[in-house]
């Protein structure tokens, strides 16, 4: 039955876009009519909540690092994050910033990441292929892994941020 | 969240009295600032462009001058930290629409005490350069109400912005990040050991 429902939902998913960064300019052109993102069955959303993938186009400062969780918490299962840039792998030219995070993996499970200082859209739609790939094997299991593994991602969390009283979000179960 | 208690309508009024626009050249506005501030130097750097040097407790004295006189839009406060010589130094950009020119408004502070009176109730939008300053430098200005957490949230380190800031081993101490090619680096970077707070 999970296969079943792995093989529709690869051919269906919704995409919310954190654009953070310089990566944003990448995905007009991926949305409209020269690359036409809707041929592989995604599409882009407005919301957290009705989200499937999680692109995240670019270096997180601190401040923004702190929003990416709120909303990848947000999400519904399955969710997968695709990491977009070399900002979010180790920092890429910020790799000594005292602002921006290096390795976003660390915080949240990154299923896929997009190497490029910028990526062309070609690279996000060979990312797009390889993880209805990996959904369809079963291999695209961040948000398992980030239930698994709540206390690695939760410490690292606090290290740079602080948890305000508004999360008001329901804490994962540790483990 | 801190409310904001000031009022518009409060401080100085720069339309008050003598003053129209481009009545006063900023020569002259210099010569002005000389005489009525004792101690303050002035010079016309270039065309167009004035520096006014004083005493910390002189620069609110120099601010309301210069307002009256037409330099009325607050430009910017900037900070320049020079640790060798222990002083932080802190320009005030004031232009004039009148004559179409900017004078500068430079003081200088106590590197290890930095704190100075505020400029809000002479210009308003110092407000937010003051409060980036106190987060980046570590600059108190007395006075100002608004002195809370701005761009660096949740920060708990020096603040940054300061020279003996090392800021690649604040990454890799807070965010976990790994030198891979530490021959690569100049190696002052990496002997400092750490984060320093002047």
């Amino acid at each position: 039955m999970r296969k079943v429902a792995d093989w529709a939902s690869a051919r269906s998913m919704w995409l919310l876009w954190y654009c953070t960064g310089c990566g944003a300019v990448e995905l007009p052109p991926c949305f409209t009519s020269r690359y036409d993102m809707e041929r592989y069955g995604i599409g882009p959303m407005a919301t957290p909540r009705q989200a499937d993938i999680f692109l995240i186009t670019g270096y997180l400062s601190v401040k923004t690092l702190k929003r990416v969780v709120r909303s990848y918490e947000q999400m519904q299962d399955p969710k997968y994050v695709l990491g977009h840039g070399s900002c979010t792998i180790d920092g890429g030219m910020y790799w000594d910033s005292y602002a921006t995070v290096k390795d976003v993996g660390l915080y949240i499970p990154v299923d896929i990441y997009i190497a490029g200082c910028m990526p062309r859209p070609e690279a996000i739609f060979h990312a797009f292929e390889k993880l209805q790939d990996m959904i369809k094997k079963g291999e695209a299991a961040g948000w398992r892994r980030y239930k698994d593994n709540y206390r690695f991602y939760r410490d690292n969390q606090d290290k740079v941020f602080k948890r305000g009283p508004n999360w008001a979000l329901e804490e994962p179960v540790l483990k | 969240m801190v409310e904001d208690t000031l009022d518009h309508t409060k401080g100085m009024d720069p339309l008050k009295g003598e003053y129209k626009p481009g009545t006063i050249k900023l020569e002259e506005a210099l010569v002005r600032i000389g005489k009525l501030v004792p101690g303050a130097e002035t010079a016309v750097r270039r065309a167009r462009r004035g520096i006014v040097k004083v005493t910390p407790d002189m620069k609110d004295l120099v601010l309301k001058g210069l307002k009256e006189m037409g330099f009325d839009h607050f430009v910017a406060v900037t900070c320049i930290d020079w640790p060798e010589e222990k002083r932080m130094e802190l320009v005030y950009h004031l232009w004039s629409y009148g004559t179409k020119g900017i004078i500068m408004v430079e003081t200088d502070i106590d590197r290890d005490m930095p704190s100075i009176g505020t400029a809000v109730p002479i210009f308003r939008p110092a407000i937010t350069y003051e409060r980036e300053i106190h987060e980046m430098f570590g600059v108190d200005f007395p006075g100002n109400p608004r002195l809370t957490q701005f761009i660096l949230e949740d920060w708990e380190g020096p603040p940054p912005m300061r020279k003996d800031f090392n800021s690649l081993m604040y990454s890799v101490e807070r965010f976990g990040l790994k030198i891979r090619y530490p021959k690569s680096l100049p190696p002052h970077l990496l002997d400092k050991g750490g984060e320093k707070n002047g």
